[in-house]
């Protein structure tokens, strides 16, 4: 069964390239793939009706105990039968139906050879997950297949309007399904009916459940959608709106009430729905004057008829409502493939305007008269065999209930008074000749159906002829699903076409000559729908409270989001200061002894971070403010090493640094003025705002700190470090080898941060050129007196000589390539020692600084004439390609190796693979910096060029 | 209690920062409030242990916690990276920063911009 | 510029890389040694650097000499400003004054810039580099004695350094040259920015 859905899959897939291949004759080649699955169900016909059943079950998610479990018994195989077969004669039925070179058929083919496999995999499923998956796929290959191209507006609005109430039920029985297994404590199918739960949640799931089967079914309020769902092509009403999808709540229900029709609440819902929808599509359908939209009424009046026999919960009942499922989906299909042809063949639809076709296309009229014949219940159909069990079912007292059974018989039998009258009006409006009207001449059919296009309904039709006097063979099929029902009546009827002068029979005879009747006074009877025509419809009420949402919407939209970024920021802080400062003040196990300082130098050192924080806040000057905030920074790495924390000092030492030179960089091109125009009240919020967070986070601090009560998770890491990551540098050890995913995490945000920065400054590209200093001849001349006499640097000639300083420049003369042996000493002595990549990488961007400062932008080009973008996607190569060689050397991703060797004279040498990473994260690192002095530094110098190039004034470059 | 008390001083300067208009405000209180929650990791790993987590160094019951650690170096790192993109935004934001060229904001001709995408994708890091 | 040449000037370059190195390791080992001397390769030509004849030596006397007084200036200069800082007089003003230098060489007049800014109490502003002349900011300037004082201070320091550093012209025009100040051109006694 598996294997039938992923043949459904691949075909899908492949569906495009075959219509590419063979234009419209791909379909005869798709439809081979439901006809092989119609097949193989037929070959598990013996099984079946011998009481057996077909389990199939798949993993799916070991780990969260997920499985494909298929199940084919009695009910399955008729409906898998059906799908499969009316599918594989619509594929074969498009084959005619499209033109050979129509835009969009290859992905149409493919969404419907799609839908047919999930609809199989529907009636297959056991798990109530996996029905849900295959369920909600059927709503939205449903809505690709009514979207259509989305070209057309009402296309677009029926295929969301589809969508959304089905799935809106779809994720009610989504629930419903949960509630339902977790009382009954199965989730599969076949087990819940088996055992059903009992309770306020059994009932309420089921309602849920139903919920859903109502929706997908279009049964009463939301009908509408099939209706509207008419916007899709011929073929898809033919298939998903008679055949199949609309069935699947039909299916749902056939397969819960077993279980689940004594659940209080059922029943009502079930026969009521059924009953009303039954009669409301039948008399919307009266009014139709669209073909296709008389038969989508149809189609709803039919299926409340089935839901109401299925649900019934009775074991004559359900045999009656699966034969009449059978006769609905063959002849209705039928039907909507002739309003193809016709459709086709004149281009009109309107039956106001189609006249004497009968003569035309007699083949045609003789095929969707023997379907129309089987929908109303004529003798020999399998309609009549299946309405004539209803009848009787409901006569005998098919129903718990008597008087219920009265009313449903009442309503059934007036809802098939209005099918007798609809079909009738159906074949008079596509057929007849009718008086006034020319005939719809030679010319004017555009193509006569080959016999390919009539083959799907024929087959159909002649199919729905067959069964009625096959029905004692059917029987045996549907009395197997049947006998799960309790048997309510006094005795079960068997499905035949001859039960003798039964009551039935002449409620049969009842509805013919009613519907007769209402065909003959059709005039009169269009004037009484009119003076009884109400207002509203179901229709409308869904766009005014889809309106409504949107307006909504707008609503809270506009009052909530204000772009004022102080209240997104406040309204986020006070929800922190209500939702875990309150836990924090009820639930906080507080420490049992407070412990002023670790060490007096500690409390030193925060003391200091404190008023710099303080300061912060206070200074209105800007560089001042950086200044005092840098120096919180510098108290930090030395609280970190108090802490025992050497690496994360000396990552925040050099990162501090680097950020004092970024914000002076960003401050020559920011205003001036700091925006401190705040009104005293907001003032006074702001602060309140900012003193209870404070304390709520010092709160949480001083918890955290007593709150190391479980033996910590890393108990084991400096074992591991040193035996899998062979590294002392416990810390290094984590970054590179450990936790590498986190850290390759970090790496891309870094690098999307730098590529971030240089957008932003690069406004047309990505980066600019490297600035090479053979591109701009030295400036020279002028005031040169702060310019060294000898050449120190690459490219500080360049710089505009007031900006040139000999100490800077000779200091970095010798210092740069010291930094730089350093940064590498960092990188790798880190996996053993403090260091590695990070602070390597930023040792490195410090000398990038260095020489950027000491000779301006073609200084920095001659120093590192590559892209930044070069070593940020090196660097993530690099760190990348080490957890790939992992994998590919047998081991975990990320996972490090271990080369050692004793070298002669070189003595014991030892390289772990976590190197590489760490190369890479160095390279990120100096790209990022690289990319930052490149944007933010020389760029913006050039763009101060270009707009005065004649004083630039390097004395108030830094204004505060 | 230094830490519990720097963390909550650092958060209220932080918010109060974060709660004002300017950006480059903004930014300032970015880095104090990234600061506090640093201390607060740390000092998340215990109170007893300020040894160095470097095997070798430091007996195992008295060597700091290095998860923690491993945490908020990236955690430095990361919010190093931020406070830059920030500050770039800052520099982008102010209509006057960027002369000759149009600032993003401004660029009100869509077309325009798309095609500016275009470019940047194409340039790629070349 | 042939390749002995710039071996040449690439060689002192070259070991203090290794040296550096090998230090940073803190263990002598032949795997530290080659090790170093690939980085240091691999470095300079990597990140590659005009060659400067810079002109340096080495003269270890000397060298130690000014190391002892350097020290010494620095433990008795932070002294002085502790003491000038917390002191109930509050602070004298402070001064800016100009120096002509006799030396003429980049390294030179760089280093003596650094260890005069090192030196608590003497920052350098400007370096005129043809006038060869040094504007230094005195935190403290008692009187203009004391300035004098201080000009001569400076000029020891030159002395010192040229001494330890410098080739043998260098040394040649410390000794012919004469001290020779002025005073810098608008440069008031002014209270320091901060």
């Amino acid at each position: 069964m598996g294997l039938l859905l992923l043949l459904h899959l691949l075909a899908a897939v492949g569906a495009p390239l075959l219509v590419r291949w063979w234009g419209r004759q791909a379909f005869l080649a798709l439809a081979l793939v439901p006809a092989a699955a119609f097949g193989w169900v037929l070959t598990r016909l013996g099984t079946v009706v011998g009481g057996g059943e077909v389990r199939e079950t798949l993993s799916w998610i070991p780990a969260l105990d997920l499985q494909i479990a298929l199940r084919l018994d009695a009910l399955a195989l008729t409906f898998a039968a059906l799908v499969t077969g009316v599918g594989a004669l619509v594929l074969v039925y498009c084959a005619r139906y499209f033109e050979p070179d129509e835009e969009g058929v290859g992905r149409f083919a493919a969404v419907m050879t799609a839908f047919a496999g999930s609809m199989l995999g529907l009636v297959l499923a056991d798990d109530v997950l996996v029905l849900y998956v295959f369920w909600e796929l059927t709503t939205v290959f449903s809505f690709l297949l009514i979207g259509g191209s989305g070209a057309k507006l009402a296309g677009r609005r029926a295929a969301s309007q589809a969508l959304l109430l089905t799935t809106a039920g779809g994720l009610a029985m989504l629930v419903g399904l949960l509630m339902i297994s977790g009382v009954s404590d199965s989730r599969l199918l076949s087990e819940i009916v088996a055992d059903p739960g009992s309770g306020p949640v059994m009932v309420a799931g089921t309602m849920l459940v139903l919920a859903g089967a109502v929706t997908k079914s279009a049964m009463v309020p939301f009908h509408f959608w099939l209706p509207a769902a008419m916007e899709a092509p011929t073929p898809v009403s033919a298939y998903l709106h008679a055949a199949a999808m609309v069935k699947a709540g039909i299916y749902l229900v056939a397969r819960l009430a077993p279980g689940l029709a004594d659940v209080p609440g059922w029943r009502p819902v079930v026969l009521g729905l059924g009953v009303a929808t039954m009669l409301i599509g039948g008399w919307r359908s009266l009014r139709q004057n669209d073909l296709k939209l008389l038969l989508a009424f149809s189609t709803v009046s039919q299926l409340g008829f089935l839901i109401t026999m299925v649900g019934a919960g009775s074991q004559e009942l359900a045999a009656a409502g699966l034969a009449m499922t059978i006769a609905h989906a063959l002849s209705k299909s039928t039907l909507f493939l002739s309003v193809g042809v016709i459709d086709h063949a004149t281009g009109v639809r309107d039956l106001r305007l189609l006249s004497g076709l009968g003569r035309r296309m007699p083949v045609l009229a003789v095929i969707a008269t023997l379907a129309a014949a089987s929908l109303v219940g004529l003798p020999p159909f399998l309609g009549f065999v299946g309405k004539e069990a209803a009848f009787t079912a409901l006569w005998d007292g098919g129903l718990p209930d008597r008087v219920s059974a009265v009313v449903v018989l009442v309503g059934l039998v007036l809802g098939s008074v209005f099918t007798a009258a609809y079909c009738a009006r159906y074949l008079w409006g596509a057929f007849a000749r009718k008086p006034g009207l020319p005939d719809s001449a030679p010319e004017e059919l555009e193509h006569h159906p080959g016999p390919l296009f009539l083959a799907a309904p024929a087959v159909l039709a002649l199919a729905g002829l067959a069964a009625g006097p096959a029905s004692p063979l059917l029987d045996h099929l549907v009395v197997v699903y049947a006998e799960t029902l309790p048997l309510i009546a006094p005795e079960a009827e068997h499905l035949a076409l001859w039960h003798g002068l039964q009551p039935a029979l002449a409620l049969s005879a009842v509805t013919l000559l009613g519907g007769a009747a209402l065909f003959a006074l059709r005039s009169q009877f269009t004037r009484l729908q009119h003076r009884l025509a109400v207002g509203a419809s179901a229709d409308e009420g869904y766009w005014n409270t889809l309106q409504s949402l949107d307006r909504l919407a707008v609503l809270v939209t506009g009052t909530t989001q204000r772009g004022s970024l102080p209240t997104y920021l406040g309204t986020i802080l006070v929800v922190v200061l209500l939702v875990p400062g309150t836990v924090l003040l009820a639930r906080t196990p507080w420490p049992d002894q407070w412990r002023a300082w670790d060490s007096p130098l500690q409390a030193l050192v925060g003391a200091i971070v404190l008023i710099a924080a303080v300061l912060t806040v206070r200074i209105k000057q800007r560089l001042s403010a950086v200044l005092a905030l840098g120096i919180t920074g510098y108290g930090l790495a030395l609280l970190f090493v108090l802490h025992g924390a050497p690496d994360l000092a000396l990552t925040q030492f050099l990162v501090e640094t680097l950020s004092l030179v970024v914000f002076v960089l960003v401050l020559r091109k920011l205003p001036k003025d700091i925006g401190a125009r705040h009104r005293p009240a907001e003032r006074t919020v702001r602060a309140a705002i900012a003193v209870c967070v404070g304390l709520v986070m010092a709160g949480a601090g001083a918890a955290a700190l007593g709150a190391r009560t479980a033996t910590p998770v890393s108990v084991a890491i400096p074992e591991l470090a040193l035996e899998e990551g062979h590294g002392q540098n416990v810390v290094n050890v984590i970054l590179v080898d450990i936790r590498a995913w986190d850290t390759l995490g970090e790496l891309s945000v870094l690098v999307v941060a730098a590529t971030g920065v240089a957008s932003l400054v690069f406004l047309r590209r990505r980066t600019g050129a490297v600035d090479r200093a053979s591109e701009e001849e030295a400036s020279g001349g002028g005031d040169a007196r702060r310019a060294p006499k000898a050449q120190w640097l690459s490219a500080s000639g360049t710089l505009a000589p007031q900006r040139r300083s000999v100490v800077l420049e000779v200091a970095t003369r010798f210092l740069f390539h010291t930094i730089v042996v350093f940064s590498l000493f960092l990188l790798f002595s880190g996996h053993n020692d403090p260091g590695g990549g990070f602070a390597g990488g930023l040792v490195a961007g410090l000398a990038l600084v260095l020489r950027y400062l000491a000779g301006g932008r073609y200084e920095l080009g001659e120093a590192a004439p590559v892209a930044p973008g070069l070593l940020l996607g090196g660097g993530l190569v690099f760190a990348g390609g080490t957890g790939v060689v992992a994998l590919l050397l047998g081991g975990a991703v990320l996972e490090s190796a271990y080369l050692e060797a004793d070298l002669p004279v070189l003595g014991h040498a030892s390289l772990p693979t976590a190197l590489f990473f760490d190369i890479g994260v160095y390279l990120i690192v100096v790209g990022l910096i690289l990319d930052i002095l490149r944007s933010l530094g020389a760029e913006q110098d050039r763009q101060e060029d270009e707009e005065d190039p004649i004083d630039a004034a390097p004395d108030e470059v830094i204004v505060r | 209690m230094t830490a519990a008390l720097v963390v909550g001083l650092l958060v209220a300067s932080g918010v109060f920062l974060l709660l004002r208009r300017g950006l480059l405000r903004v930014v300032l209180g970015f880095v104090l409030l990234g600061h506090a929650v640093n201390v607060l990791l740390v000092s998340a790993g215990g109170m007893q242990r300020r040894g160095v987590p470097l095997l070798g160094e430091a007996e195992a019951d008295v060597a700091a916690d290095p998860l923690p650690q491993a945490f908020v170096l990236t955690a430095v790192v990361i919010t190093f990276g931020i406070t830059v993109y920030m500050l770039a935004l800052a520099r982008a934001g102010d209509p006057g920063a960027t002369t000759g060229e149009p600032a993003p904001g401004e660029d009100a001709d869509r077309g325009g911009e798309a095609a500016d995408l275009d470019q940047r994708t194409e340039g790629g890091p070349s | 510029m042939s390749g002995a040449m710039r071996l040449r000037h690439q060689l002192p370059v070259l070991i203090w890389l290794v040296l550096i190195w090998i230090l940073l390791w803190g263990t002598w080992s032949w795997a530290n040694l080659l090790s170093g001397i690939l980085v240091a390769v691999v470095v300079t030509n990597v990140l590659p650097l005009p060659a400067v004849i810079a002109g340096a030596r080495l003269r270890p006397v000397p060298l130690l000499r000014f190391a002892g007084y350097f020290l010494k200036d620095l433990a008795v200069s932070s002294a002085q400003v502790a003491w000038q800082t917390i002191r109930p007089g509050g602070m004298n003003q402070g001064a800016i004054i100009a120096v002509q230098l006799r030396t003429d060489s980049d390294l030179l007049l760089t280093l003596i810039a650094e260890s005069l800014t090192l030196v608590p109490g003497s920052i350098v502003l400007d370096l005129d580099r043809p006038r060869r002349t040094l504007g230094i900011h005195l935190l403290n300037a008692a009187d203009a004695d004391d300035v004098e004082r201080q000009r001569a201070g400076v000029f020891t320091t030159e002395e010192r350094i040229v001494r330890a550093f410098g080739t043998r012209e260098d040394i040649a025009r410390l000794e012919s040259g004469e001290p020779v100040g002025e005073p810098a051109a608008g440069t008031d006694r002014a209270e320091a920015g901060r």
